[in-house]
């Protein structure tokens, strides 16, 4: 017996601890704290929506010809869960502050815009959201929902804060912000950034500019363009929110290893037919030419060769149209002949160039609408390397040939200043006619850029004229609100149920929310 | 010798009984033999004198021999006899002499399956069948070695009621080990747990398994058993047998598919009856990604892969109004895949084969037995080029190195080793993927230019195939981008027995169990799929590495407390030590092609490490306490101490009660029922933070390959390859709230909060389990029944609960929800016929169980949006046709089948119950046995078969109204004002008015809406998309099915004709498995739907499952 305890002992012995229980319930494998710009770098890489698929869908841009890989419908489902972002962005405040940073830091003051950002990216979506007891953790596991308008008051409160603040570090000169993907820490682009997001939060608004007195819409758009030292704002491209793309590390999603993808998608008539019937020259650059129509001899150069689907049509009949070749593709030789196609706008300068123009349309401020409405309309140009008035080389790739080309090159003379003469162009005035030009304007200039602005925009206008029919699916409509995030329905359902009570008590992807009223 | 009378006394063994009586002298000698004629050693004798009912023992020594001294002359005595292992005997009314000796000689009956059967319980022990009040069922390992599969653990497939043991279809697949619903992970050798894959298992070395079902049976264990276990017992050298060698072969082949996909052959790849070949690479038309609704093989000409290039010639192929011109020169368009009656599939397959060998050596003496076993397996798969290789050798020894001081060992080691597995995924890495699914006969497999593989001046850069985005040249697959696997799995133990005095014993055990894996994966340049579009192959390195120790310190006790109460059990304690480390490296793009070395990538390497450690402190205890022939009532205890919880609560106890009693020992019952045992059983088990698998790279993934975001041990860090899932048992860190890194942008480092939130008082998770059931036997025990009825509560379970995610978080880790699990099991087994050259035996079981939600958490009244307190925990919620108030399916204006933008409930996921039916025939030397098994009930979206469907390839396709439209669709193709001629059968609403949903997806508005049948005409691609593609209940199909699982013919050796020889047995077998597969509908047979033993919502792609024939040869020197 004495043998076998020591035989036990010894054997226990050998398997000896080093570590005490507490040590061992650690995982060692990754951090319980993190600084405070790496949460930053990676909200900041989260802020771009990427091109090439459902986005352009919605804005009906671009068109899915094949059903088994999507389709055009509106049956939205669940809008954004961002709450997940602005859990980084408490921690990143706070994780700045442990880190030993005044109350007033860069962190604090970008994490104000990323909050005004998300909620109101979420409330754009869903309607009334959670906002004033959100992401209190276990604290409260049933937030309730804040109207609409207690959510655009309060995102536009936290852009003047984070404006005041940005002031402040600007003037004391502070250097702490590292990590910045964008702006190379350049606070003064951020302030930049803050004042000309809140001129699009402004438009939002534009069916509660007369009615609500609280909101104070006109007069704080108003102070914008008026106090640009207080409020200073985007002055050229270079201003611009964007996400510039990257070989190998971040390719655009529509690139020379993705072209095969490209014969699933068209390019849809609202966005194309706009265009052409404006005989505008940046067709030749977002778009290829209907194979089948150049093919059967049709022109490269000709706008009635570009041709877009009517994305209210059945997939059926898109999927034949596709196959008979008489409907046109997203220009291969901008967005697949290489990795990095094109910047993509987060806020940019030619959106609010069409903002301001609409503010002043509208009468919220005094100035010259038709001077940002071109400012706007030639930055897009610029852009799209349309030249304001010569010969331009464009591209085009007929079916048959790989993507590495050869390309078929033509030249069209452009002429700004012709273009703009158009009746449908020249700026018609501080009226609905004017209005309606600069929201077209604005739709060209949002392809494939700045998330869901687009349908939001129309879906406030009604401009230009979305498509409907049956490929919408929902009844055949074009949807107006995302539902909210289903884990509310179980989990949080009695403030959930509140919040649908004016849709009929239903999470209904047509009711009309509050803005839209 | 002459046999003298048959009691049938106890119900549950066969008993013969032989008596010779001659006169021999005062008292009583006797002597104890087998039925094989050898004398048995240490048999308890009893002698009750029938007058006074004074008893008297004796047990018989070395040489059988048992002697009485003290009986009185004239008395008549009944003798019985008990042995472990032989059916009891007894001899009533032996009157004693007074002249001459008086002798007795007795047999007794080896017992096959008796009720004093003994069987292994938890931590190795043994106890007596009849003493055990919970289910337990023992297969014999010999059972599983003929007819062996190439898992050693799927032969336990329909052999216990509640076990469903479903095969893997693939090489190297892991089976699924479902026992009441949940898969069992704890394998347990000689009473120690073991990591197991079940590859590293050696099914020549298994004396038997014992399938430990619920928590009462392996409560000891601890959480690890929570979900039963099977407990493994080697085959020890046979003390009474000395030097033995064995050796056991099995060849077998793998032919004729029993689930293979159905497929058309007269269409070819492109879309919408389009395809002209320009590049494979989207240059053409429809010739990149395609699927089977390709232009009809009519000799027409199109430009084709293998077509001419000319660089000034442009030719033109015209289909309706698409005019398509191109440098590649057209060509006849005919099927070329399908050859004598068989698509690429079936011509790229080969027969698989495997051959097992093992050879053992057994040697006993008076102080020592040893057993040397050697396995060697080799399989190749029915994938060319692929194959498996195990090694195995195991070694136990015992050594006595006093009357009271024993010593034992068992050391295995196993090596599984393969340079190339295949990878079956759904994806264009998976060569299922492009041959069952997405490729036609517009290409041959064997057409030499695809043989050979590389492009003229390209080797090893570029591919010869027809298209080069999701597809891949097959001989590509399989000879040049290959996947090695290399596992050593180590395990052993050393003990020591120690008799303290004939009440205890103390056993002191130390065991390690580790593994050592490699996975490889070579990508040749010129290969394709998801995430690696650039086409410049990668090389990955998979390691990892497990070491687990168990030592154990254990008091055995056995007291006659009274003459009525035996109390018999052990105490002991248990310290395990868990430690892990992976490592995952990838290149990101190899620069030159065919090098595999990390130096060689093209862009910074991808890698992460993973280390993990764990320690549990146990003490258990359990007591069985018999009170004579009435009841045996059992209590475990054991408390854990696990490094895998939070401080303050990582202690917790487990407790278990059972109770058993043959209710036939002490009651009268009718002659018919000669057995029948009553038990029940109480068990509560708990569970800490761990998993049994892990993956790759937990808690990481890679941009770079579009892997999930997941923070998990099994996060799917690629977006193409399987993520193998190696045995683990360490802590999951779930409970933990940690910061995950990833590089978003230019491979700069970037954090993300943890999702989820945690309450800080968070206990370990509980199981309670209730088990009740009986045992009978009828007929002189020809007929066994046994039914046992079980009720498990799982809850307050850990849950990570989904919250309101504006409270910043998705999910909330706390200590609620339950569910309750009720299930039956009966087990029919018995002896039809039996004399003596012949005997039917008949073995049936049938289980079937339901899992409901019995309280949701705090303050809800659903549960994952649709899951009411009483629902089935398996129910299937997706997306499911909008229906007319009679059933019909409801279209829109194109024709197309309206989804419900709810998901709705569309069937239970789990079967209604499983059966199996085994019969074995002997006549003489001549044994015959099969099984059929199966399920009944029970629903899954068969992803084959919608994935053939939407993709053209289904032979449902062209038959029928379906195949008439697709040849409309083909004749106009290109036509851009077709709109096809398909109608599917349903409504439409007539009216005009919108069709208005509630929350759960409910139509709210019927009244205001009008149906009448849809007339929409559609193309046959673009419904079947919508029907089967898009919607979930398209796509549903049943999982009933039925298998011819073994055929077993066995003969054995006459011995007479061995008498000269060396060998002392041999037994030749024919075996046969999975030779047939009932399944009600053919269109769906591309799956064998045996694999879905768990609730799982949808199927994936498999390689076809084929019949398996062999031979198996067993020698006895």
């Amino acid at each position: 017996m004495k043998k076998l305890i020591i035989f036990a002992a010894v054997i226990i012995g050998m398997s000896s601890c080093k570590k005490s229980f507490d040590d061992l319930y650690v995982n060692n494998n990754k951090p319980i704290g993190v600084q405070a710009s790496l949460l930053f770098n990676g909200l900041l890489a989260g802020l771009v929506d990427a091109p090439g698929g459902q986005l352009d869908r919605i804005s009906q841009y671009q068109l899915q010809n094949n059903s088994y890989f999507g389709n055009n419908q509106y049956n939205f489902g669940s809008g954004d869960n961002l709450y997940l972002n602005l859990t980084n962005v408490v921690n990143m405040e706070k994780q700045a502050l442990a880190a030993g940073a005044a109350p007033r830091n860069p962190y604090s003051a970008l994490g104000k815009f990323f909050r005004a950002y998300y909620f109101a990216k979420m409330s754009l979506e869903m309607g009334d959201i959670p906002m004033t007891e959100a992401l209190n953790g276990a604290a409260n596991l049933q937030p309730k929902y804040d109207d609409q308008k207690t959510v655009f008051s309060n995102c536009l409160n936290l852009l003047d804060s984070a404006n005041t603040d940005l002031a402040a570090l600007i003037a004391a000169n502070d250097r702490t912000l590292t990590g910045d993907m964008y702006f190379s820490n350049n606070l003064k682009q951020w302030q930049k950034v803050v004042n000309t997001y809140k001129l699009r939060l402004l438009i939002h608004l534009s069916k509660k500019a007369n009615s609500d007195e609280d909101l104070n819409i006109p007069a704080r758009f108003a102070a914008v363009l008026n106090d640009p030292a207080t409020y200073p704002i985007m002055t050229g491209m270079s201003d611009n929110l964007q996400y510039v793309w990257l070989n190998p590390t971040n390719k655009y999603p529509l690139n020379k290893e993705t072209f095969a993808n490209g014969s699933l998608n068209n390019s849809a008539s609202t966005y194309v037919g706009l265009l052409t019937t404006l005989k505008d020259p940046r067709v030749f650059v977002t778009t290829d030419p209907a194979p089948g129509v150049v093919s059967s001899g049709g022109s490269p150069t000709d706008f009635s060769s570009f041709k877009g689907g009517d994305i209210g049509a059945d997939m059926g009949v898109l999927a034949t149209q596709n196959g008979a070749g008489v409907i046109s593709y997203i220009n291969r030789w901008r967005y697949y002949s290489g990795y990095t196609a094109e910047n993509t706008f987060i806020i940019g300068y030619i959106e609010m160039c069409f903002n301001i123009a609409e503010g002043i349309n509208r009468g919220w401020a005094t100035g010259d609408a038709e001077a940002w409405y071109k400012a706007g309309i030639k930055a897009s140009w610029a852009f799209y390397g349309v030249p304001d008035a010569g010969a331009m080389t464009v591209y085009s790739l007929p079916l048959g040939v790989p993507v590495s080309g050869p390309y078929v090159q033509s030249t069209v003379n452009v002429n700004f200043d012709n273009y703009y003469a158009q009746s449908n162009v020249k700026y018609a005035g501080n009226n609905d006619a004017g209005l309606t030009e600069i929201l077209q304007q604005k739709y060209i200039a949002f392809f494939c850029n700045s998330g869901l602005e687009p349908y939001f925009n129309w879906r406030r206008t009604k401009v230009p004229a979305f498509s409907t029919g049956v490929g919408n699916g929902n009844n055949n409509m074009v949807a107006m609100r995302y539902k909210y995030l289903s884990q509310d329905q179980s989990a949080n359902t009695a403030n959930y149920n509140a919040a649908i009570v004016q849709y009929g008590n239903v999470d209904d992807i047509n009711g009309i929310m509050w803005i839209l009223k | 010798m002459r046999p003298l009378q048959t009691t049938l006394k106890f119900a549950t063994w066969l008993l013969c009984l032989f008596v010779c009586q001659t006169a021999w002298g005062q008292g009583l000698t006797g002597s104890v033999l087998s039925d094989k004629g050898d004398l048995l050693p240490g048999v308890s004798v009893q002698a009750e004198n029938q007058r006074t009912h004074q008893k008297y023992a004796a047990l018989s020594d070395e040489h059988g021999v048992f002697e009485f001294k003290k009986l009185t002359v004239g008395e008549i005595y009944d003798l019985s006899f008990t042995f472990m292992g032989y059916a009891p005997g007894s001899y009533k009314g032996f009157v004693i002499k007074q002249a001459g000796n008086n002798s007795l000689m007795i047999r007794l009956h080896e017992d096959t399956k008796g009720l004093n059967e003994v069987v292994v319980t938890a931590l190795g022990v043994k106890k007596e069948l009849k003493k055990i009040g919970y289910a337990v069922q023992e297969v014999k390992g010999a059972d599983l070695v003929k007819a062996r599969d190439a898992n050693p653990v799927t032969g336990l497939t329909g052999k216990v009621a509640g076990l469903s043991v479903a095969a893997n279809p693939e090489l190297m697949g892991t089976p699924s080990l479902v026992m009441r619903g949940n898969q069992i992970t704890l394998f347990v050798v000689d009473g120690v747990p073991i990591s197991s894959d079940t590859w590293n298992i050696s099914p020549d070395d298994i004396e038997s398994y014992s399938v430990l079902k619920g928590p009462a049976a392996a409560a000891l264990y601890g959480s690890r058993a929570q979900y039963g276990a099977i407990l493994i017992t080697t085959k020890k050298a046979n003390p009474k047998r000395g030097f033995v060698v064995e050796v056991n072969s099995t060849n077998s082949f793998d032919k004729g598919f029993i689930a293979v996909p159905h497929v058309q052959h007269e269409y070819g790849g492109g879309m919408y009856g389009l395809y002209a070949y320009a590049d494979g690479f989207g240059g053409g038309l429809q010739d990149a990604q395609y699927q089977l609704w390709g232009p009809r093989f009519r000799g027409q000409l199109i430009p084709q892969y293998d077509g001419a290039y000319d660089a000034n010639t442009t030719y033109t192929t015209t289909f309706g109004d698409q005019v398509y011109k191109g440098h590649i020169k057209p060509e006849p368009y005919l099927n070329r895949g399908y050859v004598n009656g068989k698509g690429n599939l079936e011509r790229f397959l080969r027969a698989g084969f495997q051959t097992t060998n093992n050879i053992s050596l057994s040697a006993s003496g008076e102080k020592y037995a040893m057993r040397f076993s050697l396995s060697q397996s080799h399989q190749e798969g029915i994938v060319p080029n692929t194959g498996v290789n195990i090694i195995n050798f195991n070694t136990t020894a015992s050594y006595k190195a006093s009357d009271r001081l024993t010593f034992n060992t068992n050391f295995n080691f196993s090596r599984t080793y393969t340079p190339n597995i295949p990878d079956v995924t759904y994806g264009p890495n998976s060569l299922v993927y492009d041959l069952s699914v997405w490729t036609g006969d517009e290409w041959s497999v064997t057409s030499p230019d695809i043989r050979g593989k590389w492009q003229p001046g390209y080797k090893d850069v570029k591919i010869v195939f027809p298209e080069h985005v999701h597809y891949n040249n097959p001989w590509m697959m399989v000879e040049d981008w290959l996947r090695g696997h290399y596992k050593t799995d180590v395990n052993g133990y050393i003990s020591a027995n120690y008799k303290l005095d004939k009440h205890l014993d103390v056993t002191g055990r130390t065991q390690v169990t580790t593994y050592n894996l490699l996975r490889t994966e070579k990508m040749p340049w010129g290969a394709y799929t998801y995430a690696r579009t650039l086409g410049q192959g990668d090389y990955r390195e998979d390691r990892r590495n497990m070491f687990e120790s168990n030592t154990d310190l254990l008091l055995n006790y056995n007291y006659n407390v009274t003459p009525l109460v035996n109390l018999t059990g052990l105490v002991g304690a248990n310290w395990r030590e868990f430690t892990y480390s992976s490592n995952f490296t990838s290149t990101d793009y190899l620069v030159i092609p065919k090098v595999y070395n990390f130096t060689n990538s093209l862009n910074a390497l991808m890698t992460n490490n993973f280390n993990s450690d764990m320690r549990v402190l146990s003490a258990y205890a359990s007591m069985d306490a018999t009170i004579g022939r009435y009841a045996t009532l059992s209590f475990t205890g054991r408390v854990d101490k696990s490094s895998a919880l939070p401080k303050g609560s990582n202690v917790y106890f487990y407790p278990s009660v059972a109770l058993a009693s043959v209710v036939s020992d002490y009651v009268k019952l009718p002659d018919f029922i000669s057995f029948l045992k009553v038990r029940g059983s109480y068990a509560t088990v708990h569970g800490d933070a761990t998993a049994a698998t892990i993956g790759a790279t937990p808690y990481n993934t890679y941009t770079q390959l579009s892997g999930s975001t997941a923070g998990t041990l099994t996060t799917n860090f690629s977006q193409y390859g399987i993520n193998y899932l190696s045995p683990y048992n360490g802590p999951d860190y779930s409970l933990q709230a940690v910061y995950a890194t990833s590089k978003p942008y230019n491979n700069v480092t970037a954090a993300s909060s943890s999702t989820n939130i945690f309450d800080p008082n968070i206990k370990t998770f509980n199981r309670v389990n209730f088990e009740e059931g009986f045992d009978i036997r009828f007929l002189e025990n020809r007929l066994g029944f046994s039914a046992t009825a079980f009720q498990y509560i799982d809850g307050p379970q850990i849950l990570q609960n989904a919250v309101s995610p504006a409270s910043g978080y998705t999910g909330y880790y706390i200590n609620a929800l339950k569910t309750r699990k009720t299930g039956y099991e009966l087990t029919l087994n018995g002896t039809a016929i039996k004399t003596k050259d012949f005997a039917w035996d008949v073995l049936v079981n049938w289980s079937t169980f339901k899992d409901v939600y019995d309280e949701l958490p705090p303050g809800q009244t659903y549960y994952n949006t649709f899951f009411k307190k009483g629902d089935r925990t398996d129910k299937l919620y997706n997306t499911g046709f909008v229906k007319s108030p009679d059933g019909q399916i409801a279209y829109d204006a194109g024709g197309k089948p309206l989804k419900n933008p709810v998901n709705q409930f569309l069937g239970y996921m789990n079967g209604d119950f499983q059966w199996a039916i085994n019969n074995s025939f002997r006549y003489k030397q001549l044994s015959l046995s099969f099984q059929f098994d199966g399920n009944v009930g029970g629903v899954i979206s068969n992803r084959l078969y919608s994935l053939t469907m939407q993709g053209g390839a289904n032979i449902a396709t062209v038959e029928g109204a379906i195949g008439k439209s697709r040849l409309d669709d083909d004749q106009n193709a290109g036509v851009s004002s077709y709109k096809g001629t398909y109608v599917g059968k349903g409504v439409q609403v007539s009216n005009g008015a919108a069709i208005k949903y509630d929350n759960f997806g409910k139509i709210t508005n019927y009244g205001e809406l009008q149906f009448a049948p849809n007339t929409a005409t559609s193309t046959v691609q673009t419904w079947a998309t919508q029907y089967y593609g898009q919607i979930q209940e398209g796509m549903l199909t049943s999982k009933t099915y039925a298998k011819l699982r073994e055929v077993v013919i066995g003969y054995a050796l006459p011995k007479a004709w061995l008498k000269k020889s060396y060998i002392s047995n041999v037994n030749v077998s024919l075996v046969g498995r999975n030779l047939l597969y009932f399944y009600k509908d053919n269109k769906y047979k591309g799956i064998d739907v045996e694999q879905y033993n768990t609730a799982s919502a949808a199927s994936g792609l498999q390689t076809p499952t084929t019949r398996r024939f062999g031979f198996n040869l067993n020698v006895v020197f």
